[in-house]
């Protein structure tokens, strides 16, 4: 299971990709917008980014009045892998066991 | 007391369709090196309706005109105005609704055009009530034609110009919606235009504008396009939620939870999300078409209300409210019990 730390390093790359800059003075909770004032484009493209590389739908997190932060996209990611997982986990269990449903009516 | 009601709607919708990333790619996404997906994440358009280009936006509002006459039970010549609001137009003169009048074959009426970025729709619906209400007119058709693709801009060059306006100005899309304004008849029962409530911010009239089309730049077709910069406009959503929708609560003598649906412009699906939150509504009382549509400017409001009839989110008796944002900037709500 990944780390939300290493979630954090991987924003940290996708966001220097988009923004062709160094971000490692980024703290984790400053707000992209209103700190460091990138626009709004900026969050979409790192969502975009986050999207495909976990394979996950952000579409319906996107608020850009929420508090923007590494950290706080991190934990949802996070947050999303980790049901993704359970999800994977329940989906499993149902096929390992779906033959013995019923037997012995 | 004269009263008045939404006594018809119609809508049309064209045959081409595209999806974002068709968008994208046209604007210049891949030739400048941007990731696609932008338009669908920001705004939560994954396809829109574009025009033929034979189609004027006149011929869009004629054919939801003709819809929103039937629904209504009633023949052309029953109509004695005509208000044709949208922020594209056929030509500078004469106004749209001239064509619109002769398409529908409507007999003896007056007609004029009305011009308010996203609001003219509902603008017009304002106007008809009052028209109604003051004696001038007894069923006014309101229609709206919008061809926001002619007014899109494609040819970018410049990676940076399309990443400031593309998720926002390719979201957009056509169609053409209308509504039959009526006086209220005895057999009508409870369905009223209850209140509607009209506010201008001028301060921020330059944000979000379309510089073509005027005298300012009379002969400059490259600044006719919508432009997409529109976050001073969004960023006032908190405050329609918190201030303005309540007041119309409280104008129309309704509890939230009264509100069988609100209808509100589709600018992106995150600012009505945030503002459903805001104000504590439910999600079933909150309907959204961008998804399929796209941004269709002023006529966001009459397709949004016409495909939630069509899924039956709304009906006759169904308590309405339209909430309109436009650049200017304007906000406009309109109550009603259907």
């Amino acid at each position: 299971m990944i780390t939300t730390e290493q979630i954090k390093s991987d924003l940290r790359n996708m966001l220097s990709e988009i923004v062709e800059d160094d971000v490692n003075c980024i703290n984790d909770d400053d707000n992209l917008l209103d700190d460091l004032g990138y626009p709004s484009v900026t969050v979409i493209q790192l969502f975009v980014s986050c999207q495909e590389k976990y394979n996950i739908n952000m579409q319906e997190n996107v608020n850009l009045k929420n508090d923007v932060t590494l950290a706080n996209i991190a934990a949802l990611i996070s947050e999303k892998l980790a049901a993704q997982g359970a999800e994977a986990d329940a989906q499993e269990y149902g096929e390992t066991h779906s033959d013995g449903i019923g037997e012995g009516e | 007391m004269i009263s008045t009601m939404i006594r018809g709607m119609g809508k049309y919708l064209l045959e081409r369709v595209y999806s974002s990333e068709e968008i994208e790619e046209r604007a210049g996404f891949k030739r400048l090196g941007i990731k696609q997906g932008l338009v669908r994440m920001l705004t939560g358009c994954e396809t829109r309706h574009f025009a033929a280009d034979d189609e004027w936006c006149s011929d869009l509002a004629a054919r939801a005109g003709a819809e929103a006459i039937a629904d209504a039970g009633l023949m052309p010549s029953d109509i004695d105005a005509v208000i044709f609001g949208a922020i594209t137009r056929d030509f500078a003169e004469p106004a749209t609704v001239n064509r619109v009048v002769q398409i529908l074959g409507i007999p003896n009426c007056f007609a004029f055009d009305i011009f308010n970025a996203c609001n003219a729709f509902i603008g017009g619906v304002d106007l008809a009530d009052s028209l109604i209400k003051t004696g001038k007119a007894e069923n006014v058709l309101v229609v709206c034609g919008a061809i926001l693709s002619r007014w899109t801009k494609f040819d970018y060059t410049d990676k940076d110009e399309l990443l400031m306006r593309a998720p926002v100005s390719l979201s957009v899309g056509d169609g053409g919606g209308a509504f039959v304004v009526s006086k209220v008849n005895e057999t009508d029962g409870d369905s009223r235009i209850i209140a509607t409530k009209f506010k201008t911010i001028s301060e921020l009239w330059e944000h979000g504008i379309i510089w073509g089309g005027g005298v300012v730049y009379p002969k400059a077709a490259d600044k006719l396009f919508v432009p997409g910069t529109v976050k001073a406009l969004t960023d006032l959503h908190p405050d329609i939620a918190k201030v303005l929708v309540p007041d119309m609560l409280k104008l129309t003598c309704w509890q939230l939870e009264d509100v069988d649906c609100f209808l509100p412009t589709q600018i992106a699906s995150w600012v009505v999300r945030n503002a459903r939150q805001i104000l504590g509504a439910s999600e079933e009382q909150f309907f959204e078409v961008i998804k399929h549509t796209g941004n269709v400017g002023a006529c966001n409001i009459p397709l949004t209300s016409c495909f939630a009839k069509d899924a039956g989110k709304i009906k006759k008796g169904s308590r309405i409210m339209m909430v309109g944002g436009a650049a200017g900037m304007n906000i406009g709500l309109v109550s009603a019990v259907l």
